[in-house]
């Protein structure tokens, strides 16, 4: 479904047909729970604003012009509905500017996986360590490629700070990286 | 590719690597069925909000067309009264304002005249004020 048929469902409901939005919800489901997840770190919380955030967006789906894609718009909502909640609840806080101070406790589960040298568990991992504004990039850039000024239009930061943010957020993935395939992880394997 | 603004390197690519190969995490079953059980129970505020936008939008339109129809009618038949309250350069401009306006658009039907003009105003006040007060306080 491209941008083009999203517009069309969002008219649909517009006219009142409530039932077309089921249709967006599952497009953008897991994508938005990703994200949401990349910031809360935590399964339940980022299951309650993937769902506020789509709440939301029904609620206000008369403001959306359809100048910018419906995913965008989504993605801002929940950007800002997760940081909101982590900002509550203080949840997860780690400052991991000095890497060094990380903590990974990893658990059976994920020594088993890095064990299998699963990469799709390995970058989960990394992502959950990362910061929460810092994990949401790298999956906006990376897995959704979505350009600096997308992401800029997104998270509401300029296109400077993006870079910056992106930068910062590529070095402390790879040390976490480095760290979970070569430091602590390993030892722990081992042991 | 979208990316231009950050130079390519391994450490990019690794990266690049590392996230094309993520699943995308599944949230719980029923979790569209939730969505919409909440969107569904909130779909009269979705088109309340329109109607309250298009009430507002009648009630405004009506008022306005209201005033400045009174406000014609005290120019072209009370202007004297300026003069009870020592507004006198005042009163001779007004009039002469009102005299010019009339004497320019005499053949038009007075109502078409002050139709036009109304909506003139009415358009000016809707794009400034109207739209103002209704994002600022969300009718």
């Amino acid at each position: 479904m491209n941008p083009k048929e999203d517009n069309l469902l969002i008219e649909e409901i517009k006219s009142g047909k409530v039932e077309a939005y089921s249709a967006l919800v599952d497009k953008y489901k897991r994508m938005a729970y990703t994200l949401a997840l990349s910031i809360t770190k935590h399964s339940e919380d980022a299951e309650e604003v993937a769902q506020d955030a789509f709440v939301k967006a029904y609620k206000n789906l008369n403001t959306f012009k359809g100048k910018s894609k419906f995913s965008t718009w989504l993605y801002q909502i929940i950007y800002r509905t997760a940081l909101s909640k982590v900002r509550i609840k203080k949840h997860f806080n780690q400052n991991i500017d000095d890497l060094n101070e990380i903590d990974i406790n990893l658990d059976s589960y994920q020594i088993d996986h890095l064990e299998r040298f699963d990469k799709k568990k390995i970058i989960k991992i990394a992502i959950s360590k990362l910061k929460e504004d810092e994990a949401f990039i790298l999956v906006l850039y990376y897995y959704q490629e979505l350009s600096i000024e997308e992401i800029s239009k997104t998270t509401e930061l300029s296109s400077s700070n993006v870079k910056v943010k992106l930068h910062r957020a590529r070095k402390n993935m790879l040390a976490i990286l480095q760290k979970l395939m070569n430091g602590k992880a390993q030892s722990l394997i081992q042991a | 590719m979208k990316h231009h603004n950050i130079h390519t390197n391994e450490d990019d690519e690794l990266l690049r690597d590392l996230f094309s190969s993520i699943e995308l995490e599944e949230p719980s079953a029923d979790f569209t069925k939730k969505v919409m059980h909440t969107v569904g129970s909130q779909a009269p505020v979705f088109e309340l909000k329109k109607e309250t936008k298009l009430n507002y939008t009648t009630i405004y339109f009506a008022l306005s067309c209201a005033s400045i129809l009174l406000l014609l009618w005290f120019a072209q038949s009370n202007i004297e009264l300026l003069d009870i309250y020592g507004m006198s350069t005042l009163h001779s401009t007004f009039k002469y304002s009102i005299d010019i306006i009339m004497s320019t658009f005499h053949k038009i039907p007075s109502l078409a005249f002050i139709i036009t003009l109304a909506c003139g105003l009415l358009y000016i006040i809707d794009k400034t004020i109207f739209r103002f007060a209704l994002s600022k306080y969300e009718l």
